[in-house]
């Protein structure tokens, strides 16, 4: 999967790097003149404007207008003599050829094949896989961490890969990542299971959500403030708070599968039940920030921010509604990848074009979708799952193009982030486990960890700003987030793995375990894999839920 | 049913989307048309082929209907990025082209593909530069040219006419799952049809452009067209043998793996001067006859991942097409149109007289060389840009043909899929179904 993102890197680089030298149409370029696709569309300022041929592909290799001496190829005329003032010239002649530059770019082609070859086959090996297991590199930023270097490194204007302008053009694609990330972490929030979840859950999630996300920016605003990187009265610094707090309080599982491979289910840790409801502090905060901070001076209904937050809510119900109905029509798998494919882009497309959050509309959408009775839940969870990958890696690599290394007021921060977060946490366990810890079954607060790693998600949280919904983040959360993220990670392949003390000490006696998630007519949540067993499945699981107190039908 | 309301609700969604920022170009834009044409084409495909209607002409439609010239549900600016998505179409299709073309089993149809090329195409170009000059006076811009310059545009004109569209082709191959004579004969025919027309407007518009400018360098003309060929057809050996090792050796995620590579091939193929259709096609080419690998395993994995790219490419087509002005020049697009038909159809008799050519192949193979999609449109773009001084008004004529074709064609073609017996031969699975 690696090799996916790769590509992509690639293709835009090469393309963005050998891009037909606009300067190489002379004077009376045709400027408005593009490629031509193969469905005709004439496409503007990025289009071929050199000699050339055309492809089916609608690919206008050339034949731009020249009106200097110029040799054309494909077109194939060589002018010599000038011709001025084009526009009034019956024909207008192209441009001179880069021969020189067509060579280094086509080595430049085959040399990035052959590499991406080589790592996809020593990255799928085998061999390497079961080395990084026994490294204990499962985190997910861990694991990412080359890419996020990869970012960092292509970027540099030595190499120009991923300069900030093709960064630009893969905006869409970023855009619709995130409308992707959001689909399937809303799609994981059966309500089904969480109805059946023991009394108190609630509150220690939100209570061990809540008290990283306020400690962690509060310490980083006040750092922010001291090294002025932040002024406290401006608006955006409010956003970057919500923004820090949100990431500090998502948390993933010690061993990270993937989005679509982490629903929590009967038998799995508290960690991961957690891991998944508090991203939900994370879309809140998306939410909010998209509705209260939405970029100035744009066009477009002028409504409060507040009237914004039931737009959100409503676009991501009707999505929701629309894809549900939508989803019965496909009769392969091909039709049902298209069919999903277009409903996620439909929903980041329409929440990019109102600046608002991707990834909460399409939240809102794939919780709606998975919690109407559906035939084919299974099957988008199989799409969603079959794209997360590569989705996921590019969202690191370009967090490593956007990511600002020189900030160092930023570095300075990091510390203050981490260690800020593990005292949130300390609070959110005390604070959970001295209220509702006896109502909780065993091993819900006791196994509670105070350095666990990020979600994923934060990185993509901050992405997310990236010059869309109320504007870029600033550069030091971005190094604060990716940063923080790892050094994390690094802390927690440092601490012992979550023992569950309640089932050791105090084991559930037999018989009186009731596990009420069997009794769902369904499998709840999403119950695949993706051939590798999650180890929250095994050995530090926790012991079967306890019965929840009866408070319906009149239950005791 | 689902599928009607599904385009009801796409349309009022999209419309109240649009009035955020009527005019404006928005940040999401780019998605929301790639999602909105996905979703319409797919149900408009769906609804039309209820109706025994192609899938494609559905998708075209909800193109037409959704785009500018009607309700401008997707409007120009939303669709400027989108461009990637027919390169990369075409390099899928002819990526599968390629890799459906067994040169064993073709040998026996080279010989009458190469009689149909030589009097259907190449005739047709004569005969359509013949009959453009004729209209001359009903079509302003040559009217106002001198007669030798007339004729070298015309000629131009001609060329760019007599392109076929191998994405259509292929689209309702896929679509009927057709396999035969016919079929196989009509895929290798649009295939050498498409190099033939590449290189006669290189350099037929190399001579239009020396007699109206003064002046050629033959030596460069020679280069490039080389380059373009001969460049793109290594290239291809190169990916091809890559994508058998791949195959053979990773296997997992190929299908994904393949659209990503049709994406370099795009992206890079029209920045280097090369074809990325020569690409693409020499590369499935290689990986059908020289490679170990097997290609079905590449099909089977593809399906999935190209019927999004194919559903946009298509509604995209679709969206482009400017109504109003294939009404401004309704006559001679209508003269243009059945010329064109009939020299195929005379083009490909003529050529099939022969005792050892299958009835089917006589009757039915014009068929298939008059759907007009990309390439043409292109070359429409290339006439408008070498000739400023008149070029819009030529690609409006282009256009018009091309509109015509691409809405009136498919139809016809899947009439004869189905009527040669060969639809339906091909085992569900083995290509895509779109």
């Amino acid at each position: 999967m690696a090799i996916l993102a790769m590509v992509v890197l690639v293709g835009a680089a090469i393309a963005d790097d050998a891009g037909p030298p606009t300067g190489g149409v002379d004077a009376g370029a045709v400027t408005d003149a593009g490629a031509v696709t193969d469905a005709g569309a004439v496409t503007g300022a990025a289009a071929a404007t050199d000699a050339g041929a055309v492809t089916d592909a609608g690919a206008v290799t050339g034949a731009a207008a020249v009106t200097g001496a110029a040799t054309v190829t494909g077109a194939a005329v060589v002018v010599s003599e000038p011709h001025q003032g084009a526009a009034k010239d019956p024909v207008q002649l192209p441009a001179a050829a880069h021969e020189g530059k067509r060579a280094v770019v086509v080595i430049k082609l085959v040399l990035g094949f052959v590499v991406l070859f080589v790592v996809a086959y020593v990255g799928s090996h085998r061999r390497v896989v079961a080395a990084q297991e026994r490294l204990g590199i499962g985190g997910v930023i861990a694991a990412g961490f080359p890419f996020v270097a990869l970012g960092v490194i292509v970027r540099q204007p030595e190499i120009g890969i991923l300069t900030e302008d093709v960064v630009e053009r893969m905006r869409p694609l970023l855009q619709f990542g995130l409308g992707w990330l959001g689909f399937i972490i809303g799609a994981q929030l059966d309500i089904r299971v969480l109805d059946r979840l023991p009394r108190g859950t609630a509150y220690l999630v939100v209570v061990e959500a809540l008290a990283p996300f306020a400690v962690t920016a509060a310490a980083c605003g006040a750092c922010a403030v001291a090294l002025g990187l932040a002024d406290w009265r401006s608006p955006e610094f409010w956003r970057d708070m919500i923004l820090l707090g949100a990431a500090a309080a998502m948390t993933a599982p010690r061993r990270f599968r993937g989005f679509a491979n982490r629903g929590w289910r009967e038998g799995r840790g508290a960690d991961s039940l957690i891991a998944q409801l508090d991203e939900i502090v994370g879309v809140v905060g998306l939410l909010f920030v998209a509705a209260y901070f939405r970029p100035g001076g744009t066009a477009g209904w002028q409504i409060p921010g507040t009237a914004w937050l039931f737009v959100t809510i409503g676009l991501g119900v009707v999505v929701g509604v629309l894809i549900f109905a939508m989803v019965r029509v496909p009769t392969s798998s091909g039709e049902f990848l298209a069919v999903v494919l277009g409903s996620v882009a439909l929903g980041s497309g329409l929440a990019g074009y109102l600046y608002l959050s991707p990834i909460v509309v399409c939240f809102v959408a794939g919780a709606l979708v998975t919690n109407f009775p559906c035939e084919q839940r299974a099957d988008i969870f199989r799409i969603l799952n079959h794209l997360e990958r590569p989705i996921h890696l590019l969202f690191l690599i370009v967090a490593g193009a956007i990511w600002n290394l020189t900030s160092l007021a930023a570095w300075a921060i990091v510390p203050a982030f981490v260690l800020a977060r593990i005292v949130g946490k300390w609070l959110g366990v005390f604070a959970a486990s001295a209220t509702v810890g006896g109502d909780l079954p065993p091993g819900f607060v006791d196994q509670r960890v105070l350095v666990s790693p990020l979600s994923p998600l934060s990185i993509a949280l901050v992405l997310s700003l990236h010059g869309a919904a109320g504007g870029g983040a600033s550069d030091w959360i971005v190094t604060i987030v990716i940063a923080g993220a790892i050094l994390t990670e690094v802390a927690v392949q440092f601490t012992s793995p979550p023992v569950p003390l309640a089932a050791t000490a105090r084991p559930a006696p037999p018989g009186t375990v009731v596990d009420e998630l069997d009794e769902l007519d369904e499998p709840s949540g999403p119950t695949y894999v993706d051939g590798e067993h999650d180890d929250d499945d095994r050995g530090v699981g926790l012991p079967p839920l306890a019965p929840r107190p009866r408070t319906r039908g009149g239950g005791a | 049913m689902i599928a009607i309301f599904a385009l009801l609700a796409l349309g009022g969604l999209m419309h109240a989307a649009r009035s955020f920022a009527p005019g404006a170009a928005q940040p999401g834009g780019t998605e929301l048309a790639f999602g909105f044409l996905l979703l319409a084409a797919y149900f408009a495909g769906k609804t039309f082929n209820k109706v025994g209607l192609p899938k494609l002409t559905g998708y075209i439609a909800a193109g037409i209907v959704a785009g500018p010239a009607m309700l401008d549900l997707v409007e120009k600016s939303m669709t400027v990025q989108l461009k990637l998505v027919g390169g990369v179409a075409t390099s899928i299709l002819a990526l599968q082209a390629g890799a459906e073309l067994n040169l064993t089993s073709v040998r026996p149809l080279l010989k009458v593909v190469a009689s149909i090329t030589f009097l259907a195409i190449f005739g047709t170009m004569v005969v359509l530069t013949g009959t453009l000059i004729v209209l001359r006076p009903v079509v302003p811009f040559l009217d106002a040219l001198p007669v030798t310059h007339a004729v070298m545009v015309a000629a131009s004109i001609g060329v760019a006419l007599s392109a076929q569209s191998p994405a259509v082709v292929m689209a309702l191959i896929a679509e009927t799952r057709s396999e035969g004579v016919l079929t196989r004969t009509i895929l290798t025919l649009v295939v050498v049809a498409d190099l033939a027309v590449i290189i006669s407007y290189g350099v037929v518009s190399s001579a239009a452009t020396a007699v109206i400018g003064g002046q050629i360098d033959l030596a460069a003309a020679i280069g490039g067209i080389g380059w373009e060929v001969f460049g793109s057809i290594g290239v291809g050996v190169f990916i091809g043998f890559m994508l058998g090792v791949f195959l053979i050796y990773i296997k997992q995620g190929v299908g994904l793996f393949t659209v990503m590579i049709c994406f370099v091939v795009a992206e890079v193929g029209h920045a280097v001067h090369l074809d990325p259709l020569i690409i693409a096609l020499t590369a499935g080419l290689y990986l059908e006859n020289v490679s170990r690998a097997d290609a079905r395993d590449l099909e089977h994995q593809f399906e999935q991942a190209s019927l999004p790219v194919y559903l946009v490419f298509f509604a995209l087509a679709g969206a482009k097409l400017d109504l109003a002005a294939l009404a401004a020049l309704a006559l001679p697009v209508a003269v243009i149109v059945i010329t064109r038909a009939t020299s195929l159809f005379v083009g490909c008799r003529l050529a099939t007289r022969g005792p050892d050519v299958d009835p089917v192949v006589r009757r039915l193979a014009w068929l298939g060389l008059v759907p007009q999609a990309g390439l043409a449109l292109a070359l429409a773009e290339l006439v408008r840009r070498t000739f400023p001084a008149f070029g819009d008004a030529a690609f409006a004529l282009v256009v018009g043909v091309v509109a015509t074709n691409e809405l009136i064609a498919p139809v016809m073609l899947r009439i004869a899929l189905l009527r040669s017996g060969e639809a339906g031969r091909r085992a569900v699975g083995d290509v895509g179904e779109h």
